[in-house]
């Protein structure tokens, strides 16, 4: 292929002769030069050499769950788009995608099959969530669950969890267990409705109550933008349940309340903006704390905000920051399970039910293998709107944008 | 099946259809946007969000070029939006470490090592060449594309991408020999070849 008004140098005609690129004239004029200049053989065989060098080079290996992550970062984009679309009509998503609901359920559907596999999963320990709570957090994972209790290693394998999809359907009261241990954590999930989702579709095994450990951590926009908490737990081959946007209204709420959830813990200049639910084995779980802790630029202030006890129904909400030490098991009421579901659920989301009524259900402690922890990733916003970064200080103004 | 056949999956909405195009293509994609940005970790940054912006944009694919040349054109627009708010991440030399595998069954101690030396080597010199002769270099050696499609895809005259990839080719040549005078160009032994068509 020839475009050039001035002729090629010897070895520019060279390389393009090995790219194949040559014709008529130059063609001609190249492999006259290698039939008479060994020189120019020997540049040929060197830069055909570079080529294969190059080709060698060695491919990383982004691994099978890749695709996965992919379609799942797609589909909380879509969600998102659609949550956009509702407040803002004219922004909507593709027709597509529009008409494609069955399907954006379906992929939610997986994620749901996950959860139902882990949470249904015999849990080996019989330890109180109180003293499961009193676990140091370095250790925590390790200590609360010794590597000989499980009998079956197997199963705790990513691809073991996965391999148990459930298929009836579920009670509605177990849509919303962890939507309550969020909102006892003085968080509301954006899409409370994405929650009940994942949860509908996973089945009526119905374990339920699960212990639940709490992390929060301080991540600036690249970090939540990057999925790096993914990447992290991905290379101690963990899988992400399922995550969910947070509210800030989570924040606003707690600290409103005299800042006495575990989330308020942190500072309130730090604004939950996602929850990420991670299962896997404790030795898993512990090395991808360990990890976490290394990068500290990245994933800041690593905080342990205790443990709760999943529930499967709206249970009457435990003290803020003790909701490990008071959960226990309570009777099953036979109507109460009804009740507690899914209708009431829009009006509970982000506030504790106050009925008096003891509303769990108790539900046998599951023996399983995996353990469950929630991340919450928190952005710094400024401190208080009372106190807006001085005129002059473009650093501080950069605060809340994910830029510090 | 067939990337059009996987296409027309996805765009009827099966969304596993759209995972094997990823599977497909990601570690070349990888590999790519490693070698162009110089870092394994923010690569896969622009690998994922290249097929997360090609799966929601999927149905504006108009299918006059291949798949994967679209795909690489989203990737290298993220790529750059990437690249103005770079952020210390996994080296080459991390991402080198890590994929490099195993030895061969039958491969020595020390045939890995040159193995990995070699590599280290060729990365090293690669990653001093300026970005646009890298990118040329890494669209027309390891990406295969000719050079009516590397100028589409660079927004460049034929003439342009020749002269780069000759320049990028010269240039590389001597970084090698500068890391290592006794050796030809990537550690391999080049023979004169015979004045044959390539």
């Amino acid at each position: 292929m020839t475009d050039h008004q001035t002729p090629l140098s010897d070895d520019e005609l060279l390389c393009a002769y090995l790219d194949g690129e040559l014709a008529g004239d130059e063609l001609a004029r190249a492999e006259r030069l290698l039939a008479e200049q060994p020189a120019s053989r020997q540049l040929l065989a060197e830069l055909r050499a570079l080529g294969d060098g190059l080709r060698a080079l060695p491919l990383g290996q982004l691994g099978e769950g890749f695709p996965q992550r992919v379609l799942r970062k797609a589909e909380r984009q879509l969600l998102s788009e659609s949550h956009v679309s509702t407040a803002h009509p004219a922004d909507k998503p593709p027709a597509r995608w529009r008409n494609k609901r069955p399907w954006i359920y379906a992929a939610a559907s997986l994620a749901a099959g996950l959860l139902v596999a882990v949470v249904s999963l015999p849990h080996r320990s019989t330890k109180s969530p109180a003293a499961a709570a009193e676990h140091a957090a370095a250790d925590q994972f390790a200590h609360h669950a010794p590597e000989s209790a499980y009998p079956a290693a197997a199963a705790s394998s990513p691809s073991a969890l996965a391999a148990k999809p459930s298929s009836a359907p579920v009670p509605p009261e177990q849509q919303v267990g962890l939507q309550v241990a969020l909102t006892q954590l003085g968080l509301v999930p954006v899409d409370a409705k994405a929650i009940a989702l994942q949860l509908e579709l996973s089945e009526a095994q119905a374990p339920a109550t699960q212990p639940l450990a709490v992390w929060s951590c301080i991540v600036d926009a690249d970090t939540l933008e990057h999925d790096s908490l993914e990447r992290v737990l991905a290379r101690h081959e963990l899988r992400v349940v399922e995550q969910w946007p947070l509210s800030l209204e989570g924040t606003t709420t707690a600290d409103a309340a005299g800042a006495r959830s575990p989330a308020a813990k942190l500072s309130s200049s730090h604004a939950p903006v996602m929850a990420v639910l991670v299962a896997g084995d404790p030795q898993q779980l512990n090395a991808t704390l360990t990890d976490l802790r290394s990068r500290s630029g990245t994933f800041q202030q690593l905080t342990d905000l205790g443990r709760k006890s999943l529930r499967n129904t709206l249970a009457r909400e435990p003290a803020a920051g003790t909701g490990a030490a008071k959960s226990r098991e309570m009777p099953p009421p036979p109507q109460a399970k009804r009740e507690a579901a899914g209708d009431r659920q829009p009006e509970n989301q982000g506030r504790p039910e106050k009925s008096n009524a003891p509303r769990s259900r108790s539900i046998h402690n599951v023996q399983a293998p995996s353990e469950l922890v929630l991340f919450i990733l928190r952005r710094a916003v400024p401190v208080s709107p009372a106190s807006p970064p001085a005129p002059g200080n473009p650093a501080a103004a950069e605060q809340g944008t994910g830029k510090e | 099946m067939n990337d059009e056949q996987l296409i027309d999956e996805a765009l009827a909405g099966n969304s596993a259809a759209f995972g094997r195009l990823v599977l497909k293509y990601q570690d070349r994609l990888h590999r790519a946007m490693t070698q162009i940005l110089g870092s394994a970790t923010d690569a896969e940054d622009v690998v994922q969000e290249s097929f997360v912006q090609a799966f929601l944009k999927l149905e504006t694919f108009r299918r006059s070029a291949l798949f994967y040349t679209w795909l690489y054109r989203i990737a290298a627009n993220a790529a750059c939006t990437l690249a103005r708010r770079r952020r210390p991440a996994r080296s080459v030399e991390q991402m080198r470490e890590a994929a490099i595998g195993p030895a061969d069954a039958g491969e020595s101690p020390s045939g890995r090592l040159e193995r990995t030396e070699r590599a280290a080597q060729l990365e090293a010199a690669l990653a001093r060449l300026p970005q646009d002769y890298r990118e040329a270099l890494v669209l027309r050696e390891m990406e295969g594309f000719d050079y009516g499609t590397i100028a589409s895809l660079l927004d460049l005259p034929i003439g342009t991408v020749r002269s780069r990839l000759f320049r990028a080719r010269m240039q590389l040549r001597e970084y090698l020999k500068e890391l290592d005078p006794s050796e030809p160009p990537a550690g391999l032994t080049a023979a004169p070849t015979s004045p044959t068509k390539p």
